[in-house]
């Protein structure tokens, strides 16, 4: 009980992490899956909410209201330029759409700095939301708890639109088989725009409500790109469930892992990626090692049969 | 009563073969449903069909026999735009559609039920269903070329959930189970339905029975007649025309990529003959 009370607003902050970079990977994990577009700019469309949301957020909700209207839009839109962008080498692999997302990247980080200035940016969250709350004898920051349940409100809201509208199903079958899904007279190219315009509203929003958690800076952009790339990586590319589980995962290697073990933060994060990429079932490295150490052991006896 | 009577029954569409003809609607009326002239169509470079020519009239029911690697999947994938033809033309009731993205060739008129079933893994019965119903009743045209397909759409007997779960009544069962799920039968049933709610007017068969036990590949060879009785126009694949006894009244029999085609009265040992013909005309060109 003690241990749970040290550890509580650790594993809280871990919550709020997780479903910040949900938001954020759900929309990359799904553009990859039914376009096969590893966007190497989604981090950057998060960086171009938090800033607006720094820029246009007064500590008035209408302007909290304004702001996420805004960053969803611009959001929106810098997904239907990257559908537009990459398209003329869809058909050259995942390398060169990579190659061409990160120049996208890099491009518009400057753009960002050079407009928003270089400067670490303090975010105005609405004063009904900057107070602390008392959670178990703890003070937590309000806006905090009231992310984690927007977050979750839009992340069962998401997954319910993917598994049970029938724009959902387009989407998980173009994950499957996009010739099929051409084959049934959809544009896999329609549904891919469609899935990189919802993921960049997602960005973009998620960059805005995150913005007081993962504030805006030069270098947000590479942070939450990083962080997303190993929930999608953990959580199975095009998986949005496993997103879900790695991105919790992942918040809270960064926050209770960093309290429980702080001589080994730095080496964390990527300790867990390796250890959860050797654990996972399938055609993982472990089911190989244990197959070939089968393989052996079967030699093995048959040596030990053949020498009595 | 059999079952194939059962289905003859419950099927709302069935038709006498003699009115075939008048089954499908659109394009240009005297054009056959498919002419296919001087194809070649292949992989990286290399070609596996060397110049076919084919014609398929409307409400015809047409086998493409031959041995694996013959390049009857090609054939198919060509028309459903799935392969890029490296010459000649397809035409679906006169609509150029060579080379066209297979979204725009489902649009003229096609649907195919693919080799290995190809059904959606993650998908539901029911959500397959609803995809493909969605996808035949609400095309959108956004660009020119889908509204281009949509003025020379080849219009096929109109089927809707209800029609597939009454003719396939597994498919009712099962209809919260994903794709991934199914047996190979159920699959293959799937897959049919799913070309069906597109209401097409070519309908292109790739070896619908490869692979499933003999009760479940009768059942299929089943409900294939009954929508050839329908005047559904049939492409389909196989690699023995035995196989599609009862529901294709003309073969080509393709070899090495070329092909001859075989008018056969429809009856097995009639068919059989015209095809060693075929055959053996096809085997002199190779």
């Amino acid at each position: 009980m003690d241990w749970l009370d040290a550890h509580l607003i650790p594993a809280l902050d871990g919550v709020a992490y997780g479903m910040l970079l949900f938001v954020v990977a759900a929309g990359l994990t799904l553009a990859f899956g039914s376009g096969g577009v590893l966007n190497l700019a989604h981090g950057t469309v998060y960086a171009m909410g938090a800033y607006i949301a720094a820029d246009i957020g007064d500590g008035s909700w209408g302007m909290l209201v304004l702001a996420l209207a805004v960053g969803a839009a611009a959001g929106a839109t810098s997904g239907g330029v990257l559908a537009v962008a990459v398209a003329p080498v869809a058909r050259r692999g995942h390398l060169d759409q990579a190659l061409l997302t990160f120049g996208i990247a890099l491009v518009g980080g400057d753009m960002l700095v050079s407009y928003f200035g270089a400067d670490q940016r303090q975010v105005a969250v609405p004063k009904a939301l900057e107070d602390s709350v008392t959670i178990a004898g703890h003070q937590y920051p309000t806006y905090r708890l009231a992310f984690i349940g927007v977050a979750a409100l839009l992340a069962g809201l998401g997954y319910w639109l993917l598994v049970r509208s029938t724009a959902g199903a387009a989407v998980r079958a173009t994950t499957d088989d996009p010739e099929m899904v051409a084959a049934l007279g959809l544009s896999p190219r329609v549904v891919h725009t469609a899935t990189l315009v919802v993921a960049g509203a997602l960005a973009g929003g998620a960059g805005v409500l995150g913005a007081p958690i993962i504030t805006p800076s030069p270098e947000t952009a590479d942070t939450v790109m990083l962080w997303s790339l190993i929930i999608v990586v953990v959580g199975r590319l095009g998986s949005v469930l496993g997103a879900l589980f790695a991105a919790i995962a992942v918040g809270e290697v960064q926050t209770l892992g960093v309290v429980l073990a702080p001589d080994l933060a730095p080496y964390l994060l990527f300790g867990a990626m390796g250890i959860a990429l050797l654990v996972r079932s399938g055609s993982g490295i472990l089911p190989e090692f244990a197959a070939r150490a089968r393989v052996l052991a079967t030699r093995a006896r048959a040596l030990k049969g053949g020498g009595a | 009563m059999t079952d194939e009577e059962h289905m003859a029954e419950v099927v709302p569409l069935a038709r006498p073969r003699a009115e075939r003809a008048a089954a499908a609607d659109g394009g240009a009326p005297s054009a056959p449903m498919l002419d296919i002239r001087s194809l070649t169509a292949g992989y990286g470079g290399g070609a596996v069909l060397h110049g076919i020519d084919l014609t398929l009239p409307r409400g015809g029911v047409l086998a493409v026999v031959g041995p694996n690697g013959a390049g009857k999947t090609t054939l198919l994938h060509a028309v459903a735009g799935l392969v890029t033809p490296s010459g000649g033309s397809i035409r679906i009731a006169g609509t150029d559609v060579t080379g066209k993205p297979p979204h725009i060739v489902a649009r003229v008129g096609t649907a195919i039920v693919p080799q290995g079933r190809r059904v959606f893994a993650s998908l539901t019965v029911e959500q397959h269903l609803r995809l493909a119903e969605r996808a035949g009743t609400k095309r959108r045209a956004w660009t020119p070329a889908a509204r281009a397909a949509a003025r020379a759409r080849v219009a096929g007997p109109v089927w809707t959930r209800a029609d597939v779960v009454r003719l396939l009544p597994r498919l009712g069962e099962r209809h919260s189970h994903r794709g991934g799920e199914l047996s190979g039968g159920e699959q293959q049933m799937l897959a049919l339905a799913r070309a069906l709610l597109l209401s097409p007017a070519l309908l292109l068969l790739d070896e619908p029975t490869e692979g499933l036990a003999p009760a479940i590949a009768h059942e299929i060879h089943g409900l294939l007649r009954t929508l050839a009785a329908q005047g559904l126009t049939v492409l389909i694949a196989t690699p023995q025309a035995a196989l599609v006894d009862g529901i294709a009244d003309d073969a080509v029999y393709l070899t090495s990529g070329r092909a001859a085609t075989a008018t056969g009265p429809g009856t097995d040992a009639g068919f059989a003959s015209a095809l060693t013909g075929a055959r053996d005309r096809a085997d002199r060109h190779a």
